[in-house]
């Protein structure tokens, strides 16, 4: 894969990613803004209005039939809070020029559509803010995703676990907002966010396709003006709290949902865990089918249909999730602690260890395989602000040793707990 | 090697746009096998799958004289099962090669498969091993009876399979398709180790299988695995067959509860059924095109229930859904007033049955339609995917690109005024 970065003027970068064996052409334009929960409904609200209608194609009707023509083409957004920084990416993805029937330029075609709905979108006659119409439609669609935020039981208890665990932070805000800040919006104060975001974001903006795509340059150049940024912080580690938190809440389900966070305590040490200790850490704990987890309390104990852990390195932390029937509560919460326990004092085999650097690095190897990975592993690398490419990161896999794995265990402290359970019918 | 040089065992099938093809073989044991060399990529993916699912189970071997019939679920309990082994599980062997690993069991299909980006070779051995390896006792059988019990219990709080499995229920009376694929906790706990053997028998046989095989191989080296692996066996006469199944559904309208904030509702049209074939392809992508030109996003319908507030973008047109014996079309989302949406969507399908509909509109839905399946062309795991299906189906690999782009308007409006009626749909709701 070629890969090629430009710097289009201050704040503003291109990165063109050319792989010949993709069959499609994928842009996309992340805007990055520091973390205002506060905003977080009026920006989510933007997004959502900016893909559905435009001056030029100004119903949801006319975009669909343009998208259409453009062979399915297809916009995206969506929304990520990395540490401290708040980005609004928007995706536009068609097949590759060369599979067009009538010769179309589809890449640019998909590319100019993207930034009409960027830099023209529908506004109200006096041009001060969003189309009321769009708005209003947007704004129930919000009201309707917060409404039904409990219809998925595993990400409702996902987001309660994050308010618990990440209180006072941003992390713990869910990135559309509550309803009560959705429903004092009106579609100016959106407009104005979404104009203050265009205007002072720090934009990247991604191509990944088969051919080079020498017409972006010019045609992103001229889209963005020059902004001045400052540095983000996308590492921000959540401080354990003194004392255990546990909210329960009942519902009508059959299945209970237990959760927990562990954070990584101060160990007083200058050596901090490095990501790759902790995603190593998560793997043989619950992160994979061999991992603790599954093996012990799911096939050899039966309590739980799923029981696994993942971590979030940016935050420090790594969440076990489980769903269990609610008389086997008590009994999994002690087993999942116990496995954590035999990763601390180092009751394991060195062949977990080996399995799951196997397993990383085989899900390392794979990225490059779809455009959208493509694009994540460069955006993780200006993240981290490390050139590291993957073999690079495969080496640093590979220096993780068991003495790292029982030092990160014993650095993992229970946080947070989140349990769901069934009401009482009686 | 030599099912490269002999073509009635083997043959290169080509994608009708762009360099792609795939090669199928017949290997002397009964398998079916499809790979999909995909130059520069670096992942593999493979598929072993057999033509077994939840729906398959009253079924004879040639010389039986009775249909066995077997407890619902059990397709699926299987799956679980053969995971296991004497000395120890799959995962476990495939954590040795760092390969990503999973099963699943639909209506009519159970498949394994994994992931890799190396260690291809003995990724493949595993794999070939524990599914042709079966070993079931009572006591592992009753461990999983639990683990089991829980999936049921976790898809039951699943709102959107409530709303699913109380359409199938509303449309089919007798067809094992409105059981939910896992069964329930009654029917699994009639399962024991010698129903799993006799499933396994009847269904696990090479003839009856497939393996899809797409991403950084060699068809070559592929082979040569499979010659050394693969157990022959006889074709044993499979016969199974379903319930007497009426025309007419059971029941127009379906309700279910569940913490929810906004309705879920679906409305699904019961197709006569086809055999799986050409003639099946052909008939999902007529009705597919049909529906998505009077429901989609850009349809005057959709535009006109947005303003009225009675849908939201969770509005959609689903994929076709058929198997033996059963084919269906629905679409859905969620609402507040889901009996003014479904009246709705009869007028403007009764309106385009007597009427027509927009040709223009036709022809930028196939476009997409066209658009998507290149796109798809993109990854491994569809392209493997893609290739199971085509021997699930009894279709060829590609070949839904080829129908796509000679069926007509004509012929959709025609499938339209005579199968998709409104007096045989089911509107599902699910509510708070």
């Amino acid at each position: 894969m070629k890969e090629i970065t430009e710097q289009l003027c201050d704040g503003v970068q291109l990165i063109l990613l050319t792989e010949p064996k993709f069959k499609t052409s994928h842009i996309k334009v992340i805007m990055s803004m520091p973390a205002q929960p506060e905003k977080y409904a009026g920006w989510n609200l933007a997004h959502s209005i900016l893909l559905n209608s435009c001056e030029k194609y100004p119903s949801i009707a006319k975009m669909s039939e343009k998208m259409q023509e453009l062979y399915g083409a297809n916009l995206d957004s969506n929304i990520t809070i990395l540490g401290d920084v708040f980005q609004l990416h928007f995706t536009v993805s068609a097949i590759a020029d060369v599979y067009a029937l009538h010769q179309e330029t589809l890449r640019r075609e998909s590319a100019e559509l993207l930034l009409e709905c960027i830099l023209h979108p529908l506004r109200n006659p006096e041009q001060t803010g969003f189309s009321e119409r769009a708005f209003q439609m947007e704004l129930q669609n919000l009201l309707d995703a917060i409404d039904g935020e409990i219809n998925n039981k595993r990400s409702y208890a996902s987001k309660k676990l994050r308010e618990i665990a990440f209180s006072g932070e941003v992390a713990a805000y869910p990135y559309y907002g509550t309803k009560e800040s959705a429903l004092a919006l009106t579609p100016e104060s959106v407009y104005q966010a979404y104009k203050e975001i265009l205007k002072q974001s720090e934009i990247l903006i991604y191509y990944v396709g088969a051919e080079d795509a020498p017409e972006l340059k010019d045609l992103f150049r001229n889209a963005f003006s020059p902004r001045t940024v400052t540095k983000r912080r996308y590492a921000v580690p959540s401080p354990c709290k003194p004392e255990v938190r546990t909210l329960r809440e009942s519902m009508d389900v059959n299945q209970s949902q237990l959760l927990m966070a562990f954070k990584i305590k101060d160990t007083g040490t200058e050596q901090n865990m490095t990501p790759e200790q902790l995603r190593m850490t998560s793997l043989l704990f619950g992160g994979a089918p061999f991992s603790l987890l599954f093996s012990n309390i799911r096939e050899k104990m039966s309590l739980c249909y799923y029981c696994s852990s993942k971590d979030i390195s940016l935050k420090n932390t790594l969440v076990v999730s489980s769903g269990v029937s609610p008389e086997n509560l008590e009994k999994t919460k002690q087993a999942i602690l116990d496995q954590l326990e035999l990763l601390r004092n180092g009751e394991f085999e060195l062949d977990l260890l080996e399995n799951a650097r196997r397993y990383v690095i085989n899900a390392l190897r794979l990225a490059g395989d779809t455009p959208s990975s493509c694009m994540t592993e460069s955006l993780e690398r200006y993240i981290r602000e490390d050139h590291a490419g993957i073999p690079q990161r495969i080496a640093l896999f590979k220096q993780v040793t068991r003495e790292d794995i029982i030092r990160t265990a014993n650095a993992l402290q229970l946080d947070s707990v989140y349990i769901l359970e069934q009401e009482d019918k009686a | 090697m030599s099912y490269l040089k002999n073509l009635k065992d083997s043959e290169i099938i080509k994608a009708p746009y762009g360099s792609q093809s795939c090669l199928r073989v017949k290997h002397p044991t009964g398998l079916n096998i499809d790979i999909m060399e995909m130059p520069g990529y670096h992942s593999a993916y493979a598929l072993f799958g057999t033509k077994y699912g939840s729906v398959n189970t009253r079924f004879k071997l040639k010389g039986e004289q009775d249909f066995a019939q077997v407890p619902e679920g059990i397709a699926h309990f299987l799956e679980h099962k053969l995971f296991e082994n004497e000395d120890c599980d799959a995962f476990a062997r495939y954590a040795q090669t760092g390969a990503i690993a999973n099963a699943y069991t639909s209506f009519d299909k159970t498949a394994y498969l994994f992931m890799c980006s190396e260690n291809f070779k003995p990724s493949l051995e595993i794999l070939l091993d524990f599914v042709q390896h079966p070993y079931f006792t009572e006591e592992t059988v009753q461990k999983e009876q639990g683990i089991i019990a829980q999936e049921i219990r976790m898809n039951q709080d699943e709102p959107g399979w409530k709303l699913f499995f109380n359409s199938l229920r509303g449309m089919y009376a007798q067809h094992p398709v409105r059981i939910d694929i896992a069964g329930t906790e009654q029917s699994i706990a009639q399962i024991n180790a010698d129903l799993l053997y006799r499933c396994y028998r009847t269904f696990y046989n090479l003839h009856n299988m497939t393996l899809a095989i797409a991403g950084d191989v060699k068809a070559e080296e592929i082979l040569e695995i499979c010659d050394q692996l693969l157990i022959p066996c006889e074709d044993q006469g499979l016969e199974q067959i379903f319930p007497e199944e009426p025309e007419q559904i059971c029941c127009p309208e379906m309700e279910g509860t569940a913490p929810v904030g906004i309705p879920l509702f679906s409305v699904d049209f019961k197709l006569r059924p086809r055999k799986q074939g050409s003639e099946l392809l052909q008939a999902e992508l007529l009705v597919n095109l049909a529906m998505r030109t009077l429901f989609n996003s850009s349809s005057a319908f959709y535009q006109e229930m947005l303003d009225k507030n009675l849908i939201n973008f969770e509005f959609g047109t689903d994929m076709p859904f058929s198997g033996g014996g059963y084919f269906s079309v629905g679409l859905g989302g969620e609402s507040r007033n889901p009996h003014e949406v479904r009246d709705r969507i009869f007028e403007v399908l009764e309106q385009a049955k007597a009427h027509g509909f927009d040709r223009q509109a036709f022809e930028r839905v196939r476009r997409s339609t066209y658009g998507h399946m290149i796109s798809s062309m993109n990854y491994v795991e569809s392209n493997a995917s893609m290739l199971l299906d085509s021997y699930m189906t009894s279709t060829r690999p590609f070949e839904n690109i080829s129908v796509l782009a000679d069926i007509t308007y004509e012929e959709a409006w025609e499938f339209l005024r005579n199968e998709v009626r409104t007096d045989n749909a089911v509107l599902s709701v699910v509510h708070a």
